[in-house]
């Protein structure tokens, strides 16, 4: 899509991408196209080296310690880190809780965990989600209580991803229940090893260990645990899905993922006796995996140029989440056919080489139009508040 | 795609005359509309500078780029405009840029609205068209694919002689005679196919051959592709509009079709699908600006994209409407067999994937592309 990029865009790249294949280490590359769930060492080193550059949070503002690029070139930055096979960073610290802070946090807050997140030192997870609040997050029942020095948090919160190995989490809890549901939520900071914290694995359906069902039994976290103002959560939780609308299109995995592919469609031979990538069937499928892909780039392109120029983003944002997801899953699909029978061993059977980790990252990928509120969530929000059918 | 602050204050002038003037000349209506009517309407749109628009300063042009061009075409398609602009507005003006002086001499009657052209393309799978070389020029002979408007048009950019450099000519010929064949299309456009039987043609009818013409006739085609993608995405813009306003509007069961989440998300998935569209027209807009394997690539994509997710947005707007939609009164049945022609001309959805596929996954049919299109 070098149509989209200024010439100084297009030399920006090829500086990322010779640093980025000259800092990453070729383990790291073969594991995370292995496996999906990747281990708190691997992405906290990734983490480290990006750090010593002053990358790692690289869409962070420079005052906050982020490079100061533009939309553009963080796009660029990250389909360099996809193409190379380079850990994803941990979502929560340097996505959601450093924007969270920056926006809302006081300065001690900032000072403390801040540096943190940016060199991978702690890990954060996400504790919004909660077995009877999963899409109708503003029914979270949680509580938060006020005591003599700080609070009270009880509750369970579930599907917190990494939660087993985070050392933080930013969860949400009721402060008031005499208003409506999303005006009496607030934002606190719980130390993940705080006396009455439990976590208990998920397992799940790839037969990997990612998410979690955490308990909270009356924890106590001090006055300065609460983020912002007391029952002004929910807009904090908003400001930071508008702040972010382009990564949870997964864009660059995607392209990163279709391009493996192709590659082991080349030499994986499927019924007639030819490779995959010569079958008619499979090439037409994968044209049009091909012709979705560019039509998600162009899309978020479009976000990217717009915030780039100091524009507000186009209705066009909303359906990157919904686009971008389905793709997710149609690859991974495709996977499966090219793969084949040696596709269906379970995972510890251990295929290993070429085609490891196609098969789980195929199951888990369901998620995918589930999590960051469902699709159909998305579509409703597409039809009322963009379409504007009521 | 990058455009600057005055740019975007000149696309934006542009296309909100273009929308004003297309509303209040002709805005849809079932009846067609008389091709002297089109005729009148078409210098009408001369003056409004749209013909001349693309052209360079030195053919008395204001040098717009395919963006601009391609927002004037956009807006026809808003309104189904019975006339496709794509010739006029966008190829044309682009192939005068190029030098060729036989076409350029057309310049100021393509500004005035007095020279019309029609894009011909070859249909190799109906034998195509060949070109014979003799003393006095050439001799043509053979059948088009179906050409929008050619019937109307006062010249003919005709595609000939295979895709062969040996064979490949790129010709301007003055459409008179009996070889325009009237084909009505579904959609209320008029095509037409082209028959020439041996038709001699002074030798300026030829305006390149061999590798210059499969360049130009690559870029035409681009071009086409792009103009058909940036009608239909018109036309389902205002579908869209007119089915959400339907929709608020009329109720069933005691509340609004738009209240009920079935009938949300149905038109949440066709906007998906149209912004999709969107997205890659504007890739193409910008990839037209540049070198030809990007071209080739985002036309292909985005023509697949017309065929795909265009339909399937364009049948989701009938299907939302419900049975009005069915009726020849309605304008979204309409919208759809827009699509349906745009989906179909300058190579269907299906040659499309077949082309990327090709230029997109083997190595190999990369380079047999390059070594064919060199």
């Amino acid at each position: 899509m070098d149509a989209f990029f200024t010439d100084d865009e297009r030399a920006f790249r090829a500086e990322i991408r010779s640093a980025i294949r000259a800092m990453l280490p070729p383990d790291l590359a073969r594991r995370t196209r292995e496996g999906i769930h990747l281990s708190r060492a691997d992405m906290a080193r990734w983490n480290g080296l990006l750090d010593a550059r002053g990358w790692a949070a690289h869409h962070w503002p420079e005052a906050a310690g982020g490079p100061g690029w533009t939309p553009i070139q963080r796009f660029i930055f990250e389909a360099e880190c996809a193409a190379a096979d380079a850990p994803p960073l941990s979502v929560f610290g340097i996505y959601l809780v450093g924007p969270t802070l920056q926006a809302f946090g006081s300065p001690a807050q900032k000072e403390r965990y801040l540096p943190a997140i940016r060199s991978g030192a702690e890990f954060w997870c996400q504790g919004y989600s909660e077995p009877e609040a999963g899409s109708d997050l503003a029914s979270v029942r949680t509580t938060a209580r006020r005591v003599e020095g700080g609070w009270i948090i009880a509750g369970q919160k579930a599907w917190t991803t990494e939660g087993h190995f985070a050392d933080l989490m930013i969860c949400l809890a009721r402060t008031n229940r005499e208003v409506r549901p999303q005006a009496g939520l607030s934002l606190f900071i719980v130390d993940m090893r705080a006396p009455g914290v439990t976590i208990d694995p998920v397992i799940t359906i790839d037969g990997g260990h990612s998410v979690n069902s955490v308990f909270l039994d009356d924890v106590r976290v001090p006055d300065d645990a609460l983020i912002g103002a007391v029952d002004q959560g929910w807009g904090y939780a908003k400001f930071l899905l508008n702040h972010e609308r382009t990564n949870n299109a997964q864009v660059h995995r995607s392209r990163r993922e279709f391009e493996r592919l192709k590659q082991l469609a080349a030499c994986r031979r499927v019924a007639g006796g030819g490779p995959a990538l010569d079958d008619p069937a499979f090439r037409r499928r994968f044209a049009i995996l091909e012709a979705g892909l560019a039509g998600l780039e162009a899309t978020v392109l479009r976000v990217l140029v717009d915030q780039t120029e100091g524009r507000e983003p186009g209705p066009e944002a909303s359906i990157v989440k919904v686009i971008g997801s389905r793709l997710q899953q149609a690859i991974s699909e495709l996977a499966m056919e090219v793969i084949g029978e040696d596709a269906l061993a379970s995972p510890e059977a251990g295929e290993a080489g070429e085609v490891a980790g196609w098969t789980e990252r195929h199951l888990f990928r369901r998620v995918v139009t589930i999590y960051a509120g469902s699709n159909e969530i998305q579509k409703t929000i597409i039809a009322r508040s963009t379409l504007g059918l009521r | 795609m990058r455009r600057s602050p005055d740019q975007r204050d000149d696309d934006h002038q542009l296309r909100e005359g273009a929308r004003r003037f297309l509303e209040a000349r002709c805005s849809w209506s079932p009846a067609r509309p008389s091709p002297a009517a089109l005729d009148a309407l078409q210098r009408e749109m001369a003056r409004l500078g749209w013909f001349a628009m693309g052209l360079p300063d030195s053919l008395g042009g204001a040098g717009a780029d395919a963006l601009q061009c391609l927002s004037v075409v956009e807006e026809a398609g808003r309104v189904l405009l019975r006339r496709s602009l794509a010739a006029d507005v966008l190829v044309a003006p682009r192939l005068m840029r190029r030098g060729l002086d036989a076409l350029a001499e057309l310049a100021p009657g393509l500004a005035a609205g007095e020279v019309r052209f029609a894009l011909v393309p070859e249909d190799p799978a109906k034998g195509g068209l060949s070109v014979a070389r003799t003393a006095a020029g050439v001799t043509l002979r053979g059948r088009s694919a179906t050409a929008l408007d050619a019937e109307t048009a006062t010249h003919w950019l005709v595609q000939a002689g295979g895709r062969s450099p040996n064979g490949a000519t790129l010709l301007c010929v003055e459409a008179v005679g009996p070889a325009a064949q009237p084909r009505r299309l579904i959609d209320g456009r008029a095509g037409a196919v082209l028959t020439f039987e041996g038709v001699d043609l002074p030798a300026g009818a030829v305006l390149a051959t061999g590798h210059d013409a499969l360049a130009l006739i690559a870029e035409i085609e681009d071009c086409a592709a792009a103009a058909l993608v940036a009608d239909a995405y018109g036309a389902l813009a205002a579908g869209l509009d007119l089915t959400v306003g339907y929709l608020n509007q009329r109720r069933q069961f005691g509340q609004t079709l738009g209240a009920f989440q079935a009938v949300q998300h149905l038109m949440a998935d066709a906007f998906c699908d149209l912004e999709t569209l969107r997205s890659l027209m504007l890739w193409t807009a910008a990839a037209l600006e540049g070198e030809p394997a990007e071209r080739r690539r985002a036309a292909t994509t985005a023509k697949v994209a017309l065929g795909r997710e265009g339909l399937a947005a364009a049948s989701r707007l009938i299907q939302a409407s419900g049975g009005i939609a069915m009726t020849e009164d309605y304008r979204v049945g309409h919208v759809y067999k827009r699509l349906q022609v745009a989906a179909g001309l300058h190579g269907g959805t299906e040659a499309q994937l077949r082309q990327l596929a090709t230029d997109t996954l083997s190595p190999k049919g990369r380079q047999d592309d390059e070594a064919s299109a060199a």
